[in-house]
């Protein structure tokens, strides 16, 4: 998955405030999804996303990764991210 | 002169002792606003990001100061205009409309489209048009807003 292309972002201490660049609609990421934005801005597979995220916030386990999985689809769902063929 | 009719000649009272340059200034800018207030309401998000340059990410020229007093005036003129009206005060109509006149001036300006969080969990948004260094228009309650900007690090392909 990557970051899809066009849009706008603004840093609101730590957190991601996008604008969607076609339809104008704004999306405000709290601290994790942020994090998640972030490592969207290159390809990434989506199982190194959940690997990262439970380092660096020691989930120790899978407790987090029905929330990632799902915040991954929105993102998806709201043209603000796409897949990668490669 | 009382009650409404007393209140539009106090309005039209300035306007009446303009100079002629000053009075053309006026009427552009009314032009240019009631145009706006339209542009702005039904011109599609992707167009009215272009329109405003949102996405462009090389700084603003530098602008002689002539020029930047002129779109000072500009942009205060647009201002009043856009305060005297209903419906077109706007941040964003009053950016559009003092665009459209810089241009006609071919000064060169950016705009700028800002976020804060005015509440927890609720966003603001302001606009605002530079000249050189100097906002003349939305200022300076741009301050307070952080500026959106690209997002340039996706490799993504479109």
């Amino acid at each position: 998955m990557v970051r899809g292309p066009g849009h706008l972002s603004a840093n609101l201490d730590g957190d991601i405030v996008l604008m969607h660049g076609d339809n104008g609609r704004y999306f405000m990421l709290d601290t994790i999804g942020s994090r998640i934005w972030e490592l969207l801005g290159e390809p990434i597979a989506v199982s190194t996303v959940l690997e990262s995220l439970g380092q660096e916030y020691e989930t120790g386990g899978t407790d987090h990764e029905d929330d990632t999985l799902a915040f991954l689809q929105e993102l998806l769902d709201a043209d603000l991210a796409q897949l990668d063929p490669h | 002169m009382s009650g409404l009719g007393g209140l539009a000649v106090r309005s039209l009272r300035p306007v009446l002792r303009a100079d002629l340059p000053t009075k053309a200034l006026i009427v552009e800018a009314l032009l240019a606003v009631l145009w706006a207030s339209l542009v702005a309401r039904l011109t599609p998000w992707r167009r009215l990001a272009g329109r405003l340059d949102l996405k462009m990410t090389e700084p603003p020229p530098n602008v002689a100061v002539d020029r930047i007093v002129t779109a000072v005036h500009v942009g205060r003129m647009v201002r009043r205009i856009a305060n005297a009206l209903v419906g077109t005060n706007s941040c964003l109509v009053q950016a559009i409309a003092v665009r459209w006149m810089l241009r006609c001036r071919g000064i060169p300006c950016r705009s700028a489209l800002g976020v804060r969080q005015s509440a927890p969990g609720r966003l603001e948004s302001h606009a605002w048009v530079r000249v050189g260094d100097v906002v003349v228009s939305g200022g300076p309650q741009h301050r307070v807003f952080i500026p959106f900007e690209p997002d340039t690090s996706t490799r993504s392909r479109s």
